[in-house]
């Protein structure tokens, strides 16, 4: 036993009680499938390749502190005072980054404006009530998983939270989480970010439900009406700024979001360039390490995360499910040909829904290119669910939510 | 609860509805005051070429 406490990642599964050390074995394996799944490319690897890396290190990695206590090197969420988290800020490696950007949201504010530097709007402003009309009818999940999760048990706040997934937005369900529901928000994001993942594969199944004669309908892009630089640049200040006036508990986001849209229509290079590369390439890489090396064995133990695996899936199909809805009524209100495989790509998560749009109906026709269209109502998804995020968190959290001041407790 | 939960939802997509559309309003006013400052800029092109 004294040899083993040389390797101490070893020796702590014989001091855990077998519940834990099992759900040790159990992340390290996951993490492992994270990993693979991501170099597969199934899983987004931008996010879910550092997620993997930091689940398995810091289950693998539990050591022995002063006192028999144990613990890791890398992050400690629980720390709650000024003088505890001084004290974990000189520990462990993760602690600046958990405490400076997740504990406000301010790494999902980064990552928006990097998604806001490379975010293509003209769509959205050629057509946009088409886009918003889809991405209106794609926020079914968003809406009508909080009643269904407040019924499965979850308190309001928490439902609120988990609801979020049906808009298909890791940053947003990430920050939404963070101001909603602080004690669950590693499993929420961390449920919206695999299940984001698999959307790619799982909506083309999806998708079948639309009559393969829809399916293969092609639409003209070259209809597209041009829009100018100049038009952009003051949809992103003007949306800004009446988006913040709504919601200012959610202005971080919006600002954050139309600040990198501002900045690349207005063309300054350099920021261009810093917002889309180091900046959201950067807090994406940190975002996904850390939310791993959160991901330790006392998460698996809570019994709400599998009602939160549950609810994730009902938020995202639902959210799907409306988002064809809504593309097959207006393939039947629209003068033109319409694809209703757009309404798919309102569910948001920008650009991968738009990409199964494509992929779905280059499957039953080569010649139908319905990307150009599909972005439209995949950037529209984004404001949609900014602005849901805005009215849970108005209506869940603050000294009187608007919820509690409606209906009573 | 779950009742009172779903009334909340339905006034929520209710806000969502009315705000989509005043971004829709905001786009469409933007594209009609690019183009007719367009259209005056090319109007008034025209006056100095003539």
């Amino acid at each position: 036993m004294l040899i083993l406490q040389l390797f101490q990642g070893i020796y702590t599964f014989f001091l855990n009680e077998p519940a834990i050390a099992g759900g040790r074995v159990l992340l390290i394996a996951v993490g492992f499938l994270f990993i693979y799944l991501s170099y597969k490319r199934v899983l987004e690897p931008l996010i879910m390749l550092p997620l993997g890396v930091g689940m398995l290190a810091v289950n693998g990695g539990l050591m022995v502190f002063e006192a028999g206590q144990m613990g890791n090197l890398f992050v400690n969420p629980l720390a709650g005072n000024a003088e505890e988290i001084m004290y974990f800020l000189q520990i462990d490696f993760l602690q600046p980054i958990y405490t400076f950007t997740f504990s406000n949201g301010l790494i999902a504010c980064l990552v928006f404006m990097g998604i806001g530097a490379i975010t293509d709007i003209d769509i959205l402003l050629a057509k946009p009530f088409m886009s918003l009309f889809l991405a209106v009818c794609a926020e079914l999940g968003t809406i009508l998983t909080l009643p269904i999760a407040i019924a499965m048990g979850l308190l309001p706040n928490e439902a609120a939270s988990i609801a979020l997934v049906g808009g298909a937005d890791g940053p947003m369900v990430l920050y939404g989480s963070i101001m909603l529901a602080r004690d669950l928000f590693v499993p929420i994001t961390v449920v919206a970010y695999v299940y984001l993942g698999v959307c790619y594969a799982g909506y083309p199944f999806l998708v079948k439900i639309i009559p393969r004669r829809l399916r293969a309908v092609e639409m003209d892009w070259r209809t597209i009406p041009q829009v100018s630089p100049g038009a952009k640049f003051a949809f992103a200040v003007i949306t800004c700024a009446f988006l913040c006036v709504l919601f200012p508990v959610a202005a971080p986001l919006f600002a954050s979001f139309f600040v990198g849209l501002a900045i690349k229509e207005s063309g300054v290079l350099r920021f261009i360039e810093f917002l889309s590369g180091p900046l959201l390439y950067g807090a994406t890489f940190f975002l996904g390490f850390t939310l791993g090396a959160l991901l330790g064995v006392d998460i698996i133990l809570n019994p709400k995360v599998l009602i939160l695996l549950v609810l994730g899936v009902i938020a995202l199909t639902l959210s799907g499910l409306g988002g064809i809805a809504g593309g097959l009524i207006y393939s039947k209100i629209s003068k033109e040909p319409f694809n209703p495989l757009v309404g798919i790509a309102a569910v948001s998560c920008v650009p991968t829904t738009a990409k199964v749009a494509q992929k779905c109906a280059a499957a039953v026709n080569k010649k139908a290119m319905i990307l150009p269209f599909a972005m439209g109502p995949c950037v529209a998804g984004v404001i949609t669910t900014a602005i849901i995020t805005g009215v849970y968190i108005s209506g869940f959290v603050g000294e009187a939510p608007i919820f509690f001041r409606i209906f009573g407790s | 609860m779950v009742l009172n939960s779903l009334l909340f939802t339905f006034i929520a997509y209710g806000i969502m509805l009315v705000i989509a559309l005043c971004v829709a309003a905001i786009i469409k006013g933007i594209a009609f005051i690019v183009q007719r400052g367009g259209k005056a800029a090319a109007a008034g092109t025209g006056k100095k070429e003539s």
